[in-house]
């Protein structure tokens, strides 16, 4: 439970920045998808239970804060996931593949939700600013989650 | 799989809006937080601006300080074509064909978390303020775009610069009309425009009215290039839009 609060609060203050602060700052093109690129960033690591349960927060958060059908993002998210669950499992290996499948996500919940009408370097631009902060929330989630672990908060 | 089952199970409820009020209340929640969170990044983003842009603000001040000039006298014999156009009104018991400041609803503006194309933007009132899809939105004379989505608390708004968004336009000077065609960014194609028809580089686009989405006479842009040859079956010109939608701020809602 201690997790899913965790997760709660976080996608929250993700999808906040996401949608208010990157947006007017860096602009909607270049705008990376905070959501994804953080539960990627678990499964990364091979921590499937927090990137599907992020997920599936983060998914209803983006839709609850936008205008889509609430549960199609978390659909979308949680689908991609399992999908590359299986490719990392059966196909391919090791980092290249895990930033092809960030990336790829990426493309098509972006692709999808605008119902196929962004360009080939709108979709560019987007995958690669989300890779980029799935990279960095990789980094920052593994130094939190054994800083918790030590303190004893989180078992 | 528990999660792709809870998922798939709330999006069947979802196609058939069961969430709304859900929605309605965490947008209703959240709304100032955006909006204060929006200010912080145009507050950063505006100071870099002004760091780079230092060099060249003091010719544009230099520039700015003679248009200044110029629209001042332009002001005054416009104020004095407006006492005239009054006194003629009141002669002619003629009242005004659209009074627009009846019925406007002011918004401020949000940004559009599943855009990536910068082709929509959010607005902090929805259906319970009265905007409903298909309204209209203006800042000033310059046409914003049109209602695409309205929940209870938030409407999301086409720009004219969505591809997906098509509108009746007129060139302002020479009276020819075309389509208006969103091209992603800052600019508008002017479709459709006839054989022999003139249109000039610098002359005003505006709304014609025509396929009833939205009223005549607002400003959409300017024309930058014109493409092909005046005898061709149907030509194109390319319209700068002249509002900046990276910094809107408050807008005005126009119901249908």
């Amino acid at each position: 439970m201690k997790k899913v609060l965790i997760l709660l609060v976080v996608n929250i203050f993700l999808v906040l920045v996401q949608g208010s602060f990157l947006r007017e700052l860096i602009g909607a093109v270049l705008m990376p998808n905070l959501v994804i690129a953080f539960a990627f960033a678990f499964f990364f690591a091979d921590r499937e239970y927090l990137a599907l349960t992020s997920a599936f927060i983060g998914g209803l958060l983006l839709d609850l804060f936008g205008f889509s059908i609430i549960g199609f993002s978390s659909l979308i998210i949680i689908a991609s996931l399992i999908f590359f669950k299986f490719v990392k499992q059966y196909l391919f290996r090791g980092w290249v593949a895990n930033l092809i499948l960030v990336f790829l996500t990426q493309i098509l919940y972006a692709n999808i939700l605008s119902g196929f009408s962004q360009t080939g370097h709108q979709l560019l631009y987007t995958g690669l600013t989300t890779l980029i902060f799935s990279i960095l929330f990789l980094l920052i989630n593994e130094k939190v989650l054994s800083y918790f672990k030590k303190s004893g908060y989180l078992s | 799989m528990k999660w792709l089952i809870a998922s798939l199970i709330i999006f069947i409820l979802g196609i058939f809006n069961l969430f709304a009020p859900i929605r309605g209340a965490v947008q209703y929640t959240f709304n100032p937080l955006q909006f204060g969170l929006q200010q912080v990044a145009i507050g950063i983003r505006d100071g870099f601006d002004f760091y780079k842009n230092l060099r060249t603000i003091h010719s544009e001040n230099l520039t700015l300080l003679e248009e200044l000039e110029g629209l001042r006298s332009e002001v005054l014999s416009l104020k004095e074509l407006e006492e005239e156009n009054q006194l003629l009104r009141d002669q002619l018991n003629v009242a005004d064909v659209e009074d627009l400041s009846k019925g406007l609803i002011l918004a401020q503006t949000l940004g559009n978390i599943n855009d990536h194309t910068g082709t929509s933007i959010v607005l902090d009132r929805g259906s319970e303020h009265g905007i409903s899809a298909g309204d209209f939105v203006v800042k000033g004379k310059h046409l914003v775009g049109v209602v695409r989505e309205v929940t209870s608390q938030r409407s999301e708004v086409e720009l004219i610069t969505s591809p997906t968004l098509t509108l009746s336009v007129i060139d302002f000077e020479t009276k020819t009309e075309g389509l208006a065609k969103g091209e992603f960014g800052t600019a508008v194609i002017m479709e459709r425009i006839l054989p022999g028809e003139n249109v000039n580089v610098g002359d005003t686009v505006v709304t014609s009215g025509r396929d009833g989405k939205v009223f005549p006479g607002f400003l959409v842009g300017e024309v930058t290039s014109v493409s092909g040859e005046s005898a061709e079956v149907l030509r194109n010109a390319s319209v700068k839009v002249l509002l900046d939608f990276e910094n809107l701020g408050k807008v005005f809602v126009v119901p249908k």
